[in-house]
């Protein structure tokens, strides 16, 4: 099996187990009834685009964590839920794209580039969220609204900064 | 740079996380935000930068018939700096057909490397010309994308390739004064008897008819044989669409293209001189001429034929009147429109034999429609006007060769030429 092969299975192992035991340890063992449901469906979409699969898992993923959050769920099981979901769905399309088109030469330089690229995204975005995770704020709700609109408004002209000065 | 569908949903599950934190007055939904943030971020940090990639197109063999195949090779080399993720795509165009290795790849290239993209393909008659190729660099990630398209220039000819033909003879009414296959109804050096005259000084004592001179005391006559000379052919192949079923006319249209070059090679081989008129919008012509040369030159001009919208074909006039010599024979391949009718009068007015080579687009399209009564009348409808038609056209003294395509021409041909058959259509109507 291919290193990337390993490195996906391991991600969407983890993504479960970390969301299976979060909810577990509060008493709702029905989340297991989700995960069969949610295979089949990525299993049905994957047909058509591998893309759309991946998103769906994420999404599914994403909202479960978000919901263990507000149901005070442990934090960090829940973050670790998110990490590893993202790199899952990151290599499902990486898998997919690096199909037997290219030389395994090119292949194996390319899988480098992207898990050296993605290896230390996952694990700064994890670590900074495991990091934010001990400190404690308490802010007023407006802070909080000027807060969310400053990110909303560096990552929209951020993005479009950055990009118009690239090529 | 632009943003893909990869990094629309990451902004999306970004946005609905900062967003559904804002309503449940929850930083801890903050905290998994921030995952997707950190990861979006380091995706804008590696996009290429610097990008500029040079390429350059090699085809192995720039002309080939349709069924060969022919390798494309493509140069790209990266004049800018290392880009991680790139992803490189030849264009094909409708008709191609990918026998080795891949138009499209997936690879990574420091500054200053090359790479290659090569492919082989066979790919139906036309002419292909290449403009540039595309490529799309991104980060590692695949976030965020550039697209462009790189010059990179090259044409390929694919010549219609007919099946070879045993030599056909059309008779027409003048030949050119050099010695061919085709009888010029003169006396002079050939092999089929042709009269008897008295002998003149300097004729060859064996062509002495001795029999004729045994019964005319004191004369001695000669044999005299046909001349065989070369003749002048011209092809005229009707590129205009003339019904409205596009699948059926470009189907025929294929066949008029292969039965045009197989009598042009025809002709050629048997050292006539030949010319070519491709008529639609676009007007593709070979000027007369012989040989080898000219066989690629009408093949070149077959290649690049295609189907274009209706141009009136009304005058006369409207003929480039050099390519056709006067009294050349010509071959019209042509599903014929009534409409065109004066303009053969015209042509056998000018003193030129034609032929006209009709593939019939009634049994083709009655092929392809349901088996119904009313589609079985429609069809015989249509016959019987094509064949009242075509008489209107032997009453002008043209000849009219209805040909289903999915029968072999060249019996056709030589049962038309044949004197029995002149003024008659070689089909009836069942």
């Amino acid at each position: 099996m291919k290193p990337q092969n390993i490195l996906l299975y391991t991600c969407l192992s983890v993504s479960t187990a970390s969301l299976g035991a979060g909810y577990l340890l509060a008493g709702n063992w029905k989340i297991f009834f989700v995960f069969p449901v949610l295979i089949t469906i990525c299993l049905i979409v994957k047909r058509y685009d591998v893309f759309w699969s991946a998103s769906i898992y994420l999404a599914v993923y994403v909202l479960l964590a978000a919901n263990g959050i507000l149901a005070e769920l442990p934090l960090p099981l829940m973050l670790v839920t998110g990490t590893t979901a993202m790199a899952g769905w990151e290599l499902m399309q990486s898998i997919q794209r690096l199909d037997k088109k290219s030389l395994q030469r090119t292949q194996n330089l390319l899988e480098k580039n992207h898990q050296k690229a993605l290896g230390p995204a996952a694990a700064s975005g994890l670590a900074l969220a495991q990091v934010s995770s001990f400190l404690s704020f308490e802010l007023p709700f407006i802070v909080f609204i000027i807060l969310a609109v400053m990110i909303f408004a560096g990552l929209h002209y951020g993005l479009r900064q950055i990009l118009q000065d690239r090529p | 740079m632009k943003m893909n569908r990869k990094s629309y949903v990451l902004i999306l599950i970004l946005s609905g996380l900062i967003l559904s934190a804002l309503i449940f007055r929850n930083g801890e939904l903050l905290l998994l935000a921030s995952i997707f943030l950190v990861y979006l971020l380091f995706g804008v940090a590696q996009t290429p930068g610097n990008i500029s990639l040079e390429a350059s197109r090699d085809i192995t063999m720039p002309g080939i018939t349709t069924g060969e195949s022919v390798e494309l090779i493509l140069t790209i080399r990266n004049q800018g700096g290392e880009l991680k993720n790139l992803c490189l795509q030849d264009p094909l165009f409708p008709g191609m057909t990918v026998l080795e290795g891949f138009p499209n790849q997936r690879t990574a290239l420091a500054a200053g490397e090359t790479t290659r993209l090569n492919y082989k393909i066979t790919a139906s008659r036309g002419i292909y010309t290449w403009k540039t190729m595309r490529a799309v660099a991104s980060d590692p990630l695949g976030l965020f994308e550039y697209e462009m398209e790189i010059p990179a220039s090259g044409t390929l000819m694919v010549r219609p390739d007919p099946p070879p033909i045993r030599p056909i003879q059309l008779r027409p009414k003048a030949t050119l004064p050099t010695a061919g296959p085709i009888a010029a109804r003169k006396a002079g050096s050939g092999t089929d008897f042709w009269g008897i005259r008295e002998y003149h000084a300097g004729d060859s004592l064996r062509r002495i008819n001795w029999h004729w001179t045994a019964r005319n005391p004191r004369k001695l006559f000669t044999n005299e044989f046909e001349r065989e000379e070369i003749a002048d052919y011209g092809l005229i192949l009707d590129a205009r669409r003339l019904t409205s079923s596009e699948e059926v006319e470009n189907a025929i249209f294929e066949h008029s293209v292969n039965a045009a070059a197989a009598l042009g090679k025809n002709f050629l081989r048997n050292g006539n001189r030949v010319s070519l008129l491709v008529y639609g919008k676009h007007v593709r012509t070979a000027f007369p001429g012989y040989g080898k040369h000219q066989r690629d030159k009408l093949l070149r001009q077959l290649a690049g034929a295609k189907l274009s919208e209706e141009f009136p074909f009304t005058s006369i006039d409207s003929f480039p009147t050099k390519l056709f010599p006067a009294r050349s024979f010509l071959v019209i391949f042509s599903i014929y429109d009534d409409r065109d009718r004066l303009t053969y009068a015209q042509l056998r007015s000018h003193g030129y034999s034609v032929l006209l080579i009709s593939p019939d687009p009634i049994d083709f399209t009655a092929g392809i429609l349901p088996d119904t009564k009313v589609n079985s009348l429609a069809a015989r409808a249509a016959r019987i006007e094509r064949v009242f038609h075509f008489n209107c056209l032997l009453k002008l003294g043209i000849n009219v060769i209805d040909w289903q395509v999915d029968e072999p021409l060249e019996p056709l041909i030589r049962k038309t030429s044949s004197w029995r058959n002149t003024g008659r259509i070689n089909r009836e109507i069942t």
